[in-house]
């Protein structure tokens, strides 16, 4: 790990020295997030769901979009992320509301905000070192 | 609120305000899951819905007897209920269980039904993770709701032909064999 950098049980804060539109962030180490687990990682000043699913990885911004609670936090279930606030959960890939979006009517006005996507970023690893793209994937 | 109470259980480690948050949120979630079942019940009907009535009221009144339950406990540790309905439904720990859009679509109602019970389990479940060990009554509480929460998810599971039954149906309707003995007033 780089000076500066720190890793805890909760996650790892892994900052690159300078940091631009679209460049790539170390935020972990492969060995620190085992499949399985949620970590909660920074990358160019947000804070983001770093999952590792069977040893693929998968960057998540922390906040949930439905209500604000700690998807950092949350767990996986059923290859999605889960809000432990209010359960909402979001497919790793593109971040779309799995549930409760699979059950709420189309036909009722307003739900469809509480639907609304989690933002996803790109993943890559390298040399045993996560990194993640400083902006969102595109949908 | 009973001074001790909170402190004991602080003592063990268990970060209290978060509990009560947790406790919050599952109260949140039985009261609106007892008012959506409401309207799911009275549109179980039909040749698959009313099989499916019977069970519907059985966990609607299950999931008002786990409010009933877990808000004492709530105060016990120093914690309320939101004074404002609104911001209680909103905090709710599970989705809510909105009848489908033809509500004569039986399938679909079940597939809101059995989300809903397995979204009860996970939170009960972590419930019980933060308070085994630590928080006996609260962990009594939460696993005696999580028993009635498994037994929802199969009916609702063996009804949409998943699995062989368990015969766990009740003998009065909602009758909490589980969480009765933590009611204010007892049943029967």
């Amino acid at each position: 790990m780089a000076t500066g950098d720190r890793c805890e049980p909760s996650g790892c804060v892994m900052r690159e020295a300078t940091s631009s539109r679209g460049r790539w962030v170390r935020v972990a180490r492969v060995e620190d997030v085992p499949p399985g687990a949620v970590r909660s990682v920074w990358a160019e000043g947000r804070r983001l769901a770093l999952v590792n699913v069977d040893g693929r990885f998968y960057a998540l911004e922390a906040i949930c979009p439905h209500r604000g609670g700690p998807l950092d936090q949350g767990e996986i279930w059923r290859g999605t992320l889960e809000c432990p606030w209010h359960r909402h959960r979001y497919d790793l890939a593109s971040g779309a509301n799995v549930y409760p979006g699979n059950v709420y009517p189309d036909d009722l006005p307003g739900l469809q905000a509480e639907l609304r996507p989690a933002r996803t970023f790109p993943v890559k690893v390298q040399n045993g070192i996560v990194y993640v793209g400083g902006e969102p994937a595109e949908r | 609120m009973g001074k001790v109470a909170r402190e004991v259980v602080e003592k063990a480690g268990v970060n209290v305000n978060e509990l009560v948050a947790k406790l919050v949120r599952a109260a949140a979630a039985e009261f609106t899951t007892y008012y959506y079942y409401t309207i799911l019940r009275v549109n179980a009907i039909g040749f698959e819905g009313e099989g499916l009535k019977e069970i519907i009221e059985d966990a609607r009144i299950e999931d008002r007897n786990h409010f009933e339950a877990l808000t004492p406990r709530i105060y016990e540790l120093g914690g309320s209920l939101p004074r404002d309905i609104k911001d209680f439904a909103k905090e709710a720990a599970c989705p809510d269980a909105y009848l489908p859009k033809d509500p004569r679509n039986i399938g679909e109602m079940l597939k809101v039904l059995v989300e809903a019970e397995r979204c009860a389990i996970r939170v009960y479940t972590d419930i019980c993770q933060m308070t085994a060990g630590k928080d006996p009554r609260t962990h009594d509480l939460a696993l005696a709701i999580l028993h009635e929460e498994v037994e929802h998810e199969a009916w609702f599971s063996e009804f949409l032909g998943e699995g062989p039954s368990g015969h766990f149906r009740r003998g009065a309707p909602g009758e909490s064999p589980y969480t009765s003995r933590f009611l204010v007033v007892p049943k029967g």
